[in-house]
C-alpha cells in the first residue's frame, strides 16, 4: 500500500473479506429493524422510532459517504466505522436499559407476590386450588386452621375426601359438570366436626386455554347458619305456643263439645239398662238407642281428632298424593252419613291431576270437614236436591278443589269471617272446623275461600300449590 | 218415692242429649216434654200440674239461669234441676241460691238425675199439698161471722170460755155456742187441730187479759 491513509482515490486491491463486512452490515440493519419493531410492539413507540431512526440514519449517512468517497466526488477518509461505533453505543444503551427494566419488573413481581401471599395467608377465607382431576394442589393456612389438617396432609387429596359425609355424592356430581360458580357444602374437619362454607369457584386456564384447575374461595357460614336455624326454631316454637295458647282459651269450649256426646251416651246406655230391667223388659226403643250411642261416640271421636290436629306441632309429614284419591277415601268414610242423610255426592275429578306433596291425614281432614259441613247445611233441603258436587282441576301450577252444596248457604254477614274461630252456620258446633281447614291449607302454602252460589247453597274452594311451600330449610344449597 | 203423674221438662240445645235424657226419665215412668231452647219452653202454655225442669246451663239464646229468673218473676214455682258441662261452682252456687233443687255436671249419672228429679217432685208435691190446705182453710175462715172470728182469735191464745166471756162482755153460754160453730165450720175435731190449722192459715192471736 504505502500510500497515506487519506488518499484521493482508493488504491490497491479490493479486500477479499469485504462481502463479509457487507453481510454483517445487512445483519445489523435487520437486527436494528427487528429491535425497533419489537419495541414498537411492546408499545414503546417513541423510543423505537428514535433508536431505529437514528441507527438507520447513521448507516445510511455512512453508506452514502462511503459511496461518495469511492466515486471520488469528495476527498475524505472513510467515516462509516464511526457509524458502527454509534450503533454499538445505542445498542449497549438499549441493552443496559432492558436489564434495568427487567430488574425493576422482577422487583414488582416479587412485591406483588408478597402482597398476594400475605393476603392468602392472613385472609379469613378458605382458599383451595385443585388440578383438573380435582386433587388439591394448594390450600391456605386458614383452611388448615379451619379443618385442623396440615397443608401437606391436604395436598393431593381428592375433593370428595374433604366434603361432609352426607354430601360426597352431591358435590362430586356437581364437580364433574365443572365448578359451580357458587355452592354451599360442608368440609369435614380433623375433629370430625363439619363446617359449612359458601364457596366461589373459578376455572383456571393456562395460556393455551386448557383447563389448568380450579380455585375455590370459601367463607365459613356455620355460625350464621346456626343462628338462622335457632331463629327459625324459635319462630316455630312461638307459632306452636300461640297455637297452644289459643287452645288453652278453647279448652272449656272443647270440653263442652266433648261432654255433650259423652253425656248422651251415658244417658242412653243407662236408660237402656232401666228399660231392660223392667218386667216385662221394654226393648222397643233399643234400636234407636244403640244407633244414637254409635253416632254420639263418633261425634266425640271427631272432636278429639280435631283437637289432635290442632295440637300437632310444627311441620306435618308430607307425602306424594293425588287429591282425587283423598277425596274418594273421604267419600267412602262418610258413606254412612251420606246414606243416612240421603245426600248424593257427585264427583267430577280431573283425569290427569298433578301429584301434590301434602299431609295425607290433613288433606283428608279438610275434605271431610267441608263435606260434613255441606251435608249439615242441606239438612232442610228437599231430599231430591241434596247434592254435594266435589270437583278437582289443575290450574296455573296449583290443584283446585271445589265442594258445592245446595244447602242453606252462608249468611252474608258471616261470609267474610267464616274461617274464624267460633263462627258457625250450624246450630250445634263450635265453629272450629273451618278454622282448622284454613290452618291446614295455609300450612301447605295454599288458600281457601267460601262463597254463596247464585242458585242457593255454598261453594268452598281450596287450592294447593304444586311445589308446596318454598322450603325454608337453611341447609338447602344455594 | 217417684211421682208417676209428673211431667219432666228437658231443656237442652243439643238434640242427642235431649233425646237421651228423655229416655232416662221415661224409663222411670215420667211423662217427658223436650225443648231445644229456653224460649221454646216459655212459649209453651202455662203448666199447672206436678212437674220438674231439667235445664242445661249454657245454651244459645236464653241461658238456664236466665230462664230460672224469668220463671220466678212470672210466679212459677216449678222446681229446677240444672245440668252443666263446665261444673262452674260460682254459677252452681247462684242457681242454688235462687232455689234450684240440684246442680249436676254432665255426663250425669241416670240414678243421680232421677234421684234429684224425684226429690224435686216430692218436695214440690208437698208444697203444693200445703198450699191447697191453706187455701181451703182460708176459704173456711171466710165462712165465720165477725163474732165467731173474734172468739176464735181469743181461743188461740189459750183462754178459757169464762175468760173470753169476760173479755168480750158476753155470757159464757154464748161463747160456748160460738165455739161450737167455729169447730164445725173449720171442720176440726179438737182444739189442737184448730190451732194447727189456724197457724197454717196465719190467723192472728188476740190476747185475753
Amino acid at each position: 500500500m504505502g500510500s497515506p491513509v487519506f488518499s484521493e482515490r482508493p488504491v490497491g486491491a479490493v479486500n477479499p473479506w469485504k462481502p463479509l463486512a457487507d453481510v454483517a452490515t445487512v445483519l445489523i440493519v435487520v437486527f436494528v429493524v427487528d429491535a425497533a419493531r419489537s419495541l414498537w410492539r411492546r408499545g414503546n413507540r417513541r423510543r423505537a422510532a428514535i433508536i431505529g431512526g437514528s441507527i438507520t440514519l447513521f448507516l445510511v449517512a455512512g453508506g452514502i459517504h462511503t459511496a461518495l468517497v469511492d466515486a471520488g466526488l469528495i476527498r475524505m477518509p472513510y467515516m462509516i466505522s464511526f457509524a458502527f461505533l454509534a450503533i454499538v453505543a445505542a445498542m449497549s444503551f438499549e441493552l443496559s436499559d432492558d436489564v434495568v427494566q427487567a430488574a425493576e419488573l422482577a422487583r414488582q413481581v416479587r412485591a406483588d407476590e408478597q402482597r398476594w401471599r400475605s393476603l392468602l395467608e392472613n385472609v379469613e377465607l378458605a382458599v383451595v386450588g385443585y388440578d383438573p382431576a380435582w386433587l388439591v394442589t394448594c390450600a391456605n393456612p386458614f383452611f388448615s386452621r379451619l379443618t385442623g389438617f396440615g397443608a401437606d396432609e391436604i395436598r393431593g387429596r381428592h375433593l370428595t375426601a374433604l366434603v361432609g359425609a352426607s354430601e360426597v355424592e352431591e358435590v362430586w356430581h356437581a364437580a364433574r359438570n365443572g365448578p359451580p360458580p357458587h355452592s354451599r357444602w360442608a368440609v369435614r374437619c380433623a375433629s370430625g366436626e363439619e363446617r359449612t362454607l359458601h364457596w366461589s369457584s373459578v376455572r383456571l386456564r393456562s395460556p393455551d386455554a386448557a383447563v389448568a384447575g380450579v380455585l375455590s374461595v370459601g367463607a365459613d357460614i356455620t355460625e350464621r347458619l346456626r343462628a338462622l336455624h335457632d331463629l327459625q326454631q324459635a319462630q316455630r316454637d312461638l307459632e306452636h305456643l300461640s297455637r297452644t295458647n289459643l287452645l288453652g282459651e278453647l279448652t272449656s269450649e272443647l270440653a263442652h263439645e266433648l261432654n255433650q256426646p259423652l253425656a248422651a251416651i251415658l244417658s242412653n246406655a243407662q236408660a237402656a239398662r232401666r228399660f231392660l230391667a223392667q218386667a216385662p223388659p221394654d226393648i222397643g226403643e233399643f234400636d234407636a238407642i244403640l244407633e244414637d250411642i254409635i253416632r254420639d261416640d263418633k261425634r266425640a271421636g271427631e272432636v278429639i281428632h280435631r283437637l289432635r290436629a290442632m295440637l300437632r306441632k310444627g311441620q306435618v309429614a308430607r307425602e306424594k298424593l293425588c287429591l282425587n284419591d283423598t277425596i274418594r277415601d273421604v267419600v267412602e268414610i262418610v258413606k254412612g252419613e251420606t246414606l243416612a242423610k240421603q245426600v248424593d255426592v257427585r264427583l267430577s275429578l280431573a283425569n290427569d291431576l298433578p301429584i301434590l306433596e301434602a299431609g295425607r291425614v290433613e288433606m283428608q281432614q279438610v275434605v271431610m270437614n267441608l263435606l260434613l259441613n255441606s251435608i249439615q247445611a242441606m239438612k232442610d233441603t228437599p231430599p231430591d236436591r241434596r247434592v254435594v258436587s266435589i270437583a278437582t282441576a289443575a290450574n296455573n301450577g296449583a290443584v283446585e278443589t271445589t265442594v258445592r252444596d245446595h244447602g242453606c248457604g252462608i249468611a252474608p254477614d258471616t261470609l267474610s269471617d267464616i274461617f274464624d274461630a267460633f263462627v258457625t252456620t250450624r246450630s250445634a258446633g263450635l265453629g272450629m272446623g273451618l278454622t282448622i281447614c284454613r290452618r291446614l291449607i295455609e300450612a301447605h302454602g295454599g288458600r281457601i275461600e267460601a262463597r254463596n252460589n247464585p242458585g242457593g247453597g255454598a261453594t268452598f274452594l281450596f287450592s294447593l300449590p304444586l311445589a308446596g311451600r318454598k322450603g325454608t330449610d337453611p341447609h338447602d344449597r344455594a | 218415692m217417684t211421682e208417676p203423674d209428673a211431667t219432666v221438662f228437658v231443656i237442652d240445645d243439643d238434640e242427642p242429649v235431649r233425646r237421651s235424657l228423655a229416655r232416662v226419665f221415661r224409663s222411670a215412668g215420667h211423662d217427658v216434654e223436650t225443648f231445644a231452647s229456653a224460649d221454646a219452653f216459655l212459649q209453651r202454655a202455662k203448666f199447672d200440674g206436678l212437674g220438674c225442669l231439667v235445664l242445661d246451663v249454657s245454651m244459645r239464646g236464653l241461658s238456664g239461669p236466665d230462664l230460672q229468673l224469668r220463671l220466678r218473676e212470672s210466679g212459677s214455682t216449678l222446681p229446677i234441676v240444672f245440668l252443666t258441662g263446665h261444673g262452674d261452682i260460682a254459677m252452681g252456687a247462684a242457681a242454688m241460691k235462687h232455689g234450684a233443687v240440684d246442680f249436676l255436671t254432665k255426663p250425669a249419672d241416670a240414678e243421680a238425675l232421677l234421684e234429684a228429679v224425684a226429690r224435686a217432685l216430692s218436695a214440690y208435691a208437698r208444697r203444693r199439698a200445703t198450699e191447697c190446705e191453706v187455701e181451703e182453710l182460708r176459704a173456711r175462715l171466710t165462712g165465720l161471722t165477725a163474732r165467731e172470728h173474734q172468739v176464735l182469735r181469743c181461743l188461740l191464745s189459750g183462754a178459757l170460755n169464762k175468760q173470753i166471756a169476760a173479755h168480750l162482755g158476753i155470757v159464757e153460754k154464748t161463747v160456748k155456742v160460738h165455739r161450737g160453730q167455729v169447730m164445725r165450720k173449720m171442720r176440726t175435731a179438737s182444739l189442737a187441730e184448730l190451732v194447727r190449722a189456724c197457724s197454717l192459715a196465719g190467723v192472728e192471736v188476740e190476747q185475753v187479759r
